[in-house]
C-alpha cells in the first residue's frame, strides 16, 4: 500500500521532470544532471534571522518531557528537543562531549566534580541553580518515574551541592562513559508540566506544539552561547513521507532530513541536498535461539549469501556505509572498520557452511519487517532474492510498527527482521549492552559467555584505551558468531533550501539548527 | 414517534456493540501502547509504571465498563498517545473532516445532479446526443475507478506543485482564517467528490433509462406531453428516492475516503488522528471515534429515512 502510494509519487515528479524539460527549457544547454542546483551550501556572509520550515514525517508523540523522549517513534521529537535543552554536557558533531551548562568539571575515579558557568538562564527567566541540577538528574534516576534514562542513572550513590555553583556526583564504580549519561537535559525545579511546556536553557525557546500539525520554536535571547541566527523554527508534521515530498516541490518546506534517494534525486532547484550517516545499525537480525539459526554455521553462511553492496545500490544510489558488525562509523573511536567485508560475498562459501550443517537443501525462512519503514523493507526484498541464490527459501512478513515491538522485540517471535539500531547517547555501551546474554533488550537471544567476559571487563576497564580495545574485541566476537547479517549505516540525505546554510551533521539521531542561517 | 423510539434503541445497542467489538479487538491484536511510547530501550520497571498509570494493568472488561462510565457522563478520559483529554484533541479534528466531507458532499451534489439530469435529458429526448453521452460515459467511468488518494496527489501536483495555486500541506486552522481554510478544504473535498459525483450521475442516468421504459411514460408521452415535462414532472420525483438513498450511501463512503485524503493533504483531521491513533494502541482516541462513527451512519441512514418518506408519503418505516 504504502510503496504503491510512493510509485504513483514518482511516476508524477518523472512525468514533473519531463514536462518541465519540455516547457522550461528555452534559452539553454540542456542537461541531464537532475535540478538539484549544485549541491553546495551557499557560502555568502551569514544574516542574522528569518524563519524557517521544517518537515517532520512522524507524529511527536504525547510528551515532550526530555527525560522521557528516548522513545522509538518518537526520535523525531529527539531531532527537535536537541535544540531546546542542554546537559551539563553536550555532544558535538566530532562526537566530543564539552562543557554546556557546567563551564567545567573535572573527574576522579568515581567522583565528578561540575562548576557551573556563570549567567545560564532558563526560558523561563530564571537562572540555573545547583538546585536545578540535583533536582534534574535524581529525576532520571527516580525508578518510580517513567524516565528512560533510571538503569543509565542507576548507579549513581549521591548527588549533593558543595556550595553555590558547584555540584559533586558521586558513582559506584568508576566508569569511563558515564559523562556521556550528562548530557541529560538540566530542567528548572518546580515546573511540572515540561511533557506539554518545555523549558530547557537551549538555543531556542518552545512556542506551541500542535499534536500533527506543527511544533514552534523561537530563538532564545538570553542563550549564554553563541546565539542562533534564525528567529523561528516551525517544524511542520506530514502525514506521510510522500505529503513531505509534496511540499518540497512546491517550496513550502526549508529543511527536510531522513529523505530517500529518490526523493532527493528530483529536488527542485530551491534546494541542495546533503548526505550524512543516519547512525544506525542496518541488519537482518538474526534470532540466535530457533533453529536452524542456532547453528554459527548457518548464521555464517547466511552472512556469506548477502550481498552489501547491491543492498546499497538499490535502496540509496550506492551510498551508505558496509558494517561488519555492531558499531556504526559514527563511533569513530570504537568502530573497527577492520570487520568491514569480514564475510564476503561469497555464495559458493555460503552452500558449504549449509551443507556442513545438515541443510544442503536450504530451509524456510521468515523475516519480519516493519512496513512503515520503506528501506528496511525494499532491504528487506533484495535480501530475499539473493538468500535464494544459495538455496534459503526467504518470505517476507510485513507488520505494523505496534506489532513489530511487542511481537519481535519483546516477545521475541521471530526467526529474522530487518531494522536499524541507533544509539541514544556517544558511549559504545549503548550498542553493545544489548547482546549481553541476559540483557533484556537482547531480542536476538544472542549467547556468547565471551562476549559477556569481554563487555563486563570493558565496562570495569579504567584504562581508555584499554576499553576501547575490549570494545573493539567485542565487535569481533559478534562478527565470528554472525550474531546477525551486519549490513550498513544508512545515508542520511537532508533537503536544503538553497538560502540557506550552516547545517552539521552529528553521530547521533539529533538535528543542530542553531548554526543554520540565511546567507546575504 | 414509534420510529424515532425504535432508531434510538438500535442507535444505543449498536453503539454498544460496536465499542465492545473495538476493545475486545484491541486486547487481541498484538501491541502494547506503553512500550510504544517508552520504546525498545525501557526499562520493565517503567513500562509497569506506564501501564498502570494508562489503567493497562486491569482486565480489559473492567476498563470497558468503566469506559463507558465516563463516556455516560460525558468524559472521553485522556489520549496515551498526546497527553490531551480526548475530548480536547477529537474536538476541532471532527469539525475538520466533518467539514471536508460537508463540503465533499456538496461538491457531489453540485456536480452530480445538474450533470446527471442534464445527461438523463439527453436520453429523454428522442434525438440522443450520441458523442456527448459516449463522452459522459467515459468520463465517470474514469472518474469512478480513479481512488481519492491518487486524485489528491494529482490534484496537489497540477494546483499545488506547478500552478501553486494552494501552499501543499500548508493547512490554515479555521480558528485562524476561515477564508483560509475554505480555500485549503477546496482540493481536498474535490479529491473526494468527484470520484462519488461520477457514481451519483450513474445511478441517475440509469434510473432515468429504467424509468423511461415504464409504461407510465409511454401513457404520458400520448398524452401529448413534451419529453422534458415528461422528465421533469413525472421522472425525475420517481427516481429522487433511489438517488436519495445513494448519495446518502456516498456520504458514508466519504469516511473511508477523507481518511486518505487527509494524510495526503497533511490536514489534522479525525481520519489522521484515527490512523496514527491506531497505530499508537491509542484506546480512548479510536473508542471515541469509532463510537461517533457509527453513531454518524446511524444518524445518515435515519434522516434518509425522513427524507425519503417526506418525497414519497407510500413509504412506511
Amino acid at each position: 500500500m504504502k510503496r504503491s502510494f510512493f510509485l504513483f509519487t514518482l511516476i508524477l515528479l518523472a512525468l514533473a521532470a519531463i514536462l518541465g524539460a519540455c516547457s522550461g527549457d528555452r534559452g539553454g544547454a540542456t542537461d541531464d544532471v537532475p535540478s538539484v542546483s549544485d549541491n553546495m551550501p551557499p557560502v555568502e556572509e551569514p544574516i542574522r534571522g528569518g524563519e524557517i520550515v521544517v518537515g517532520i514525517a512522524q507524529d511527536l508523540g504525547s510528551s515532550l518531557d526530555p527525560h522521557q523522549m528516548v522513545a522509538a517513534g518518537t526520535a523525531g521529537l529527539r531531532e527537535v528537543l536537541f535544540n531546546v535543552f542542554e546537559g551539563l554536557v553536550r555532544p558535538t558533531p566530532d562526537g566530543e562531549l564539552i562543557p554546556a551548562v557546567a563551564e567545567d568539571f573535572t573527574v576522579d575515579g568515581n567522583v565528578y566534580t561540575f562548576t557551573l558557568r556563570e549567567g545560564v538562564r532558563f526560558h523561563n527567566g530564571e537562572p540555573v541553580t545547583v538546585r536545578d541540577v540535583i533536582y534534574s538528574i535524581e529525576r532520571s534516576a527516580d525508578a518510580t518515574s517513567v524516565s528512560t534514562f533510571v538503569s543509565a542513572f542507576s548507579v549513581v550513590t549521591s548527588v549533593e551541592a558543595l556550595d553555590e555553583r558547584t555540584v559533586r556526583i558521586e558513582i559506584e564504580t568508576p566508569d569511563l562513559e558515564f559523562l556521556a549519561f550528562l548530557t541529560i537535559a538540566i530542567i528548572p525545579e518546580g515546573h511540572d508540566d515540561q511533557a506539554r511546556r518545555p523549558i530547557g536553557t537551549g538555543p531556542f525557546r518552545f512556542v506551541s506544539h500542535t499534536p500533527q500539525e506543527s511544533l514552534v520554536l523561537e530563538r532564545f535571547e538570553d542563550y549564554w552561547g553563541a546565539p542562533a541566527y534564525l528567529d523561528r523554527v516551525t517544524f511542520r508534521i506530514f502525514g506521510s513521507g510522500e505529503a513531505m515530498a509534496m511540499a518540497l516541490h512546491a517550496g513550502a518546506v526549508d529543511i527536510a532530513a531522513h529523505l530517500t534517494a529518490d526523493m532527493a534525486r528530483t529536488l527542485p532547484s530551491e534546494y541542495y541536498y546533503l548526505a550524512g550517516p543516519m547512525n544506525l545499525v542496518q541488519a537482518l537480525y538474526l534470532n540466535n535461539a530457533v533453529p536452524p539459526l542456532d547453528d554459527v554455521r548457518v548464521r555464517q553462511a547466511l552472512s556469506y549469501a548477502v550481498d552489501v553492496q547491491q543492498i546499497m545500490d538499490i535502496v540509496a544510489d550506492g551510498m551508505g556505509h558496509p558494517l561488519g558488525s555492531g558499531v556504526h562509523p559514527g563511533f569513530t573511536r570504537y568502530f573497527h572498520e577492520g570487520l568491514v567485508g569480514f564475510y564476503p560475498h561469497d555464495p559458493d562459501r555460503a552452500r558449504e557452511l549449509l551443507a556442513e550443517a545438515g541443510l544442503a537443501d536450504g530451509f524456510d525462512l521468515t523475516i519480519t519487517v516493519p512496513s512503515n519503514y520503506t528501506p528496511h523493507v525494499i532491504t528487506a526484498e533484495v535480501l530475499v532474492e539473493q538468500l535464494r541464490a544459495v538455496g534459503v527459501n526467504a518470505s517476507i512478513d510485513l507488520v505494523e510498527w505496534a506489532w513489530w515491538l511487542s511481537e519481535v522485540n519483546n516477545a521475541r517471535q521471530f526467526e529474522a527482521t530487518v531494522i536499524g539500531i541507533a544509539a541514544r547517547d556517544l558511549t559504545a555501551r549503548s550498542m553493545l549492552e544489548r547482546w549481553v546474554s541476559d540483557n533484556g533488550r537482547n531480542f536476538i537471544n544472542f549467547d556468547s559467555p565471551a562476549y559477556d567476559a569481554v563487555f563486563a571487563a570493558a565496562q570495569a576497564a579504567t584504562d581508555g584505551a584499554e576499553q576501547v580495545r575490549l570494545y573493539r574485541e567485542a565487535q569481533e566476537i559478534l562478527a565470528r558468531e554472525a550474531a546477525s547479517v551486519y549490513l550498513q549505516d544508512l545515508t542520511n540525505l537532508v533537503a536544503i533550501n538553497a538560502q540557506l546554510a550552516g547545517w552539521r551533521f552529528y553521530p547521533l539521531y539529533v538535528m543542530d539548527l542553531v548554526t543554520v542561517h540565511f546567507v546575504g | 414517534m414509534r420510529y424515532a423510539i425504535r432508531k434510538l434503541v438500535t442507535l444505543i445497542v449498536t453503539l454498544f456493540a460496536v465499542s465492545l467489538l473495538a476493545f475486545l479487538a484491541f486486547s487481541v491484536i498484538p501491541g502494547d501502547p506503553a512500550v510504544l511510547q517508552l520504546g525498545v530501550n525501557a526499562t520493565p520497571e517503567a513500562l509497569d509504571a506506564l501501564r498502570a498509570e494508562m489503567g493497562l494493568d486491569r482486565s480489559v472488561f473492567v476498563r470497558y465498563f468503566e469506559w463507558l462510565g465516563e463516556m455516560m457522563s460525558g468524559e472521553m478520559g485522556q489520549s496515551f498517545a498526546h497527553g490531551v483529554s480526548v475530548r480536547e484533541l477529537v474536538g476541532d479534528r471532527l469539525i475538520i473532516t466533518g467539514s471536508l466531507m460537508g463540503m465533499g458532499f456538496l461538491m457531489t451534489l453540485g456536480i452530480a445532479l445538474p450533470v446527471g439530469v442534464l445527461g438523463a435529458g439527453g436520453t429523454a429526448g428522442r434525438c440522443e446526443h450520441r458523442p456527448l453521452q459516449g463522452i459522459l460515459t467515459g468520463v465517470t467511468q474514469v472518474m469512478m475507478a480513479v481512488p481519492p488518494l491518487f486524485l489528491g496527489l494529482v490534484l496537489t501536483f497540477v494546483f499545488g506543485v506547478t500552478l501553486r495555486v494552494f501552499t501543499p500541506s500548508a493547512f490554515v486552522s479555521f480558528r485562524e482564517s476561515i477564508g483560509g481554510y475554505l480555500f485549503y478544504m477546496l482540493f481536498p473535498a474535490l479529491a473526494i467528490a468527484l470520484p462519488k459525483a461520477a457514481m451519483v450521475v450513474r445511478v441517475i442516468r440509469s434510473s432515468v433509462r429504467d424509468e423511461l421504459r415504464k409504461d407510465y411514460v409511454q401513457t404520458a408521452v400520448s398524452r401529448g406531453n413534451g419529453p422534458r415535462a415528461v422528465l421533469y414532472r413525472h421522472v425525475l420525483p420517481n427516481i429522487a428516492v433511489p438517488v436519495l438513498t445513494f448519495a446518502a450511501l456516498t456520504l458514508i463512503m466519504m469516511i473511508t475516503d477523507s481518511i486518505v485524503v487527509e494524510q495526503v493533504f497533511s490536514i489534522p483531521g479525525a481520519g489522521r488522528l484515527l490512523v496514527s491513533a491506531i497505530g499508537a494502541r491509542d484506546y480512548p482516541v479510536v473508542q471515541a471515534l469509532v463510537v461517533v462513527i457509527a453513531a454518524f451512519v446511524m444518524v445518515v441512514h435515519a434522516v434518509t429515512d425522513v427524507v425519503a418518506r417526506g418525497i414519497d408519503r407510500r413509504i412506511v418505516f
